[in-house]
């Protein structure tokens, strides 16, 4: 007690304890005032120097005030969802559950599931006509069988493809070649006869009949064989023999 | 987990001022607290200390990362409160709390961050010095003189704001 009064401005005058109470020590100690932790003596010293001091009063009500209403506040309303939001946060997120055999069915619904379904459908089907346009009448569902006739039409279908385009090609080599030579006979020839013995290039075709070799072009097999690639000669040796 | 969220809340936005800060600083707390309650244990306090204990901490960080970026950017020097719009007409009492609110709230954000939250753990959280130490890991006397400068403070803008006492 005596170090506390010590501590907190208590003189002894004229034989007992007496709070000499200042205006910053009304300051200090205003909270525990408020909050009523001051001993009886320190709050009779404060209300004693609160009573003959007007800037201590006018403290002790304005503070005194205000924290009386800051502590009836009511607490702010969270905003809505928020606790949901927390939930959802820590707990992850859980699709609410649909009772009954209809649970699976918005899966259904799904872009994803439906483009799957029309795919399957549509793989289904080719399949389907290749091996029923294969054996009329009768399919054979076996993987076995499937596999080799998908495999059959498949490579019918590729050297069909490398036929049309190696016969293409010769009729494009062959139509680039021919206006490469002169029109034959179209106008007579101004030119002075050549000597007996020099051919000249610039004279027509001794005869339609005679062969192309004479006639200035190569024969078509001959050309078309020239320009083939390796690899198109190798596909048409290759070529199944029971091509329709 | 919904008993405690409303504290959490109220705590965020008096110390931050801003519901949208305040509604992502409570998110953040619970997924902090739900990470952590292994290692919470009953003997080092009550549950709701501890957890105005996680609540505080985030907001020290908010509060320097936010301060880290008002420096960063100089034309806002001061953080902005906004002000809770409310929805429907209220009755004269509850208006008056609103509003009353609304000014604490400004002269809240007028406080420093330590005066700020011990403070609103005092006053509007309604925590006791013992429970408010342990919070803020300071000496009671700290506790205590940082409160009673804080009421004092809040008092004079309040004052000056012309908020009249009760």
């Amino acid at each position: 007690m005596r170090e506390s009064s010590k501590k907190w401005g208590c003189v002894r005058r004229s034989g007992r304890n007496r709070m000499d109470w200042s205006c910053t020590l009304t300051e200090e100690r205003l909270s525990d005032m408020l909050d009523r932790t001051l001993m009886p003596e320190e709050s009779a010293a404060f209300s004693a120097h609160a009573a003959g001091c007007e800037s201590c009063a006018h403290l002790l009500v304005q503070v005194g005030g205000f924290v009386k209403q800051v502590q009836q506040l009511p607490l702010l309303e969270e905003p809505p969802f928020l606790a949901s939001r927390i939930i959802a946060v820590t707990r992850g997120d859980r699709a609410p559950a649909t009772k009954g055999w209809l649970a699976w069915s918005p899966a259904i619904w799904q872009t994803r599931f439906a483009m799957g379904i029309v795919t399957v459908a549509a793989t289904f089907l080719i399949v389907l006509h290749a091996v029923s346009s294969g054996t009329p009448g009768k399919f054979q569902f076996s993987p076995a069988s499937l596999y080799h006739d998908a495999n059959r039409r498949i490579h019918l279908t590729y050297a069909r493809g490398v036929r049309f385009v190696n016969d293409l090609r010769v009729v494009y080599e062959i139509q680039s070649r021919l206006p490469s030579q002169p029109e034959p006979a179209l106008e007579p020839n101004p030119t002075p006869p050549s000597k007996e013995g020099q051919p000249d290039s610039h004279a027509p075709p001794k005869s339609l009949n005679s062969p192309p070799s004479q006639r200035g072009f190569p024969e078509a097999g001959a050309l078309a064989v020239l320009t083939f690639p390796l690899e198109t000669q190798s596909a048409l040796e290759e070529m199944p023999r029971s091509l329709p | 987990m919904r008993r405690h969220t409303r504290r959490v809340y109220n705590l965020c936005y008096r110390f931050t001022g801003n519901s949208a800060a305040a509604e992502d600083l409570s998110q953040e707390v619970f997924i902090r607290v739900y990470r952590t309650l292994p290692t919470y244990e009953s003997a080092q306090g009550a549950f709701t200390t501890w957890l105005t204990s996680v609540t505080r901490n985030l907001l020290v960080d908010h509060y320097r990362r936010s301060r880290r970026d008002r420096l960063t950017d100089s034309i806002n020097a001061l953080p902005q409160f906004e002000e809770r719009p409310s929805p429907v007409r209220l009755p004269d009492s509850l208006a008056q709390a609103t509003e009353l609110s609304a000014q604490v709230q400004r002269g809240l954000a007028k406080l420093s961050p330590e005066l700020r939250e011990a403070v609103i753990l005092r006053d509007l959280q309604g925590l006791e010095y013992e429970e408010i130490r342990a919070v803020l890991k300071v000496p009671e006397g700290t506790v205590k003189s940082r409160i009673n400068r804080g009421r004092i403070e809040l008092a004079r803008i309040l004052e000056e704001m012309g908020v009249r006492p009760a």
